[in-house]
C-alpha cells in the first residue's frame, strides 16, 4: 500500500498532472515532492494500522502482515528485515547525518 | 532488574487509575530526559513567539551555511548518541504500546506529510520580494542565521529525544539478561527473562 502510494504521487509529479503551482517542473519541486509522497505513504498506512487497532485487530497491522506473508518479496528479504530490526538506531543515525549534511549544503531552493 | 516501587493511588477506578497510576510515573528517573526536553521547549517556543512576532522575514540577511562540519553538528550528533544511553535507563515493558502511541505517532506522520506539502507548494510558487510565503526551510536557514545558539539548542534537543526513541529496546536487554542468566545456569523459563517464549524465539523487534 506504502509502496503503491509513493509510486502512484511520484508518476503523477513527473506527468505534471499534480498542480503544485507555476514552478512545478523545477527539479526542486519534485525532489520536495517525492518527501511529500513517501510522508503521505507513512500516513496511509499508519492510519489502517490505528483504524485495525481500535477495531481490535492488531495482528492485522502492516508489521504482522509482513511476518506473516510469504509472498515473493517476504521470502527473497528476511535477511534485510531482520538486520533493520536489529539496527534500526544505526539507521536513525546514518540518517540524521546524511539528513544534515542534504539540508546544510545541498537543499537550496 | 528490581522494579521501583509504584505510588499508591487509590483514587479513580479503571482507566482514570491507569492515567493516574501513568501521570504519577513521570517523577521517575528515566522520564526525566522526555519530560525535561519537552519543558524546555515549550519554554522556548513562547518566547521565540514574545520575540519575533510581526518580524519581516525581509530582515534575514546572509543564508551562505558554513564550508566544514562544526561543533555544532557533532554536538547534536552527541546528543543522539546520549539519547540512546538516556533510554537504556529505563526497563520497559513487552506490552503493545497502545492505541494513543499509535494515534500520537498517526498524528505526528499527518503533520510531517502537510509540512512537505506545503514545502513544495512554496518552491512551485516562488515569492518574488520576501513578502509571500516562503518554505519552510527558509524559514529555518533564516532563524539558523540570526540565531544560531537557540537553533542549536532546538536540534540538540530533537536529537536527544530522537535517539532516546530510536535506542530504547527493553526487550532487547531483557533477551541479553535472560541468555546471561542461562549460561550461568538459570532455569529457562519465562521468569528468567521476562519474556514470553514465543517472543524469545522470534526476537528482539
Amino acid at each position: 500500500m506504502a509502496v503503491l502510494v509513493f509510486i502512484a504521487g511520484n508518476a503523477a509529479d513527473l506527468m505534471n498532472w499534480v498542480p503544485w503551482g507555476p514552478n512545478r517542473a523545477s527539479g526542486w519541486v519534485h525532489a520536495s515532492a517525492a518527501a511529500f509522497w513517501l510522508a503521505a505513504a507513512v500516513l496511509v498506512v499508519a492510519t489502517v494500522d490505528l483504524y485495525r487497532l481500535v477495531h481490535s485487530r492488531a495482528d492485522d497491522s502492516a508489521g504482522g502482515q509482513l511476518r506473516r506473508s510469504d509472498g515473493p518479496i517476504s521470502r527473497r528479504t528476511p535477511a534485510i528485515r531482520a538486520w533493520v530490526r536489529h539496527n534500526h538506531a544505526l539507521l536513525g543515525a546514518v540518517g540524521l547525518i546524511v539528513g544534515g549534511v542534504v539540508g546544510h549544503f545541498i537543499w537550496k531552493p | 532488574m528490581t522494579r521501583p516501587p509504584r505510588p499508591n493511588l487509590t483514587l479513580g477506578t479503571g482507566n482514570g487509575r491507569r492515567a493516574l497510576r501513568k501521570l504519577a510515573n513521570v517523577r521517575q528517573a528515566h522520564y526525566a530526559t522526555p519530560v525535561g526536553a519537552a519543558a524546555l521547549l515549550t519554554v522556548l517556543l513562547g518566547a521565540a513567539v514574545l520575540r519575533f512576532h510581526g518580524t519581516p522575514v525581509s530582515s534575514c540577511q546572509s543564508l551562505r551555511p558554513d564550508a566544514w562540519p562544526t561543533a555544532a553538528f557533532v554536538a547534536i550528533v552527541s546528543a543522539f548518541l546520549l539519547g540512546g544511553v538516556t533510554g537504556k535507563l529505563h526497563p520497559g515493558s513487552d506490552a503493545s504500546p497502545g492505541i494513543w502511541t499509535h494515534a500520537a505517532l498517526t498524528l505526528f506522520a499527518a503533520v510531517v506529510a502537510v509540512v512537505w506539502g506545503y514545502e513544495t507548494w512554496a518552491i512551485a510558487n516562488p515569492s518574488q520580494n520576501h513578502v509571500d510565503p516562503q518554505p519552510i526551510t527558509f524559514y529555518v536557514m533564516c532563524v539558523r542565521s540570526n540565531e544560531s545558539d537557540w537553533t542549536l539548542f532546538v536540534f540538540v534537543m530533537a536529537a536527544l529525544l530522537v535517539g532516546r526513541w530510536l535506542w530504547h529496546r527493553p526487550r532487547a536487554a531483557r533477551l541479553r539478561a535472560g541468555a546471561a542468566d542461562r549460561s550461568h545456569g538459570a532455569p529457562k523459563t519465562s521468569e528468567a527473562t521476562g519474556v514470553k517464549p514465543r517472543e524469545e524465539a522470534r526476537g528482539p523487534s
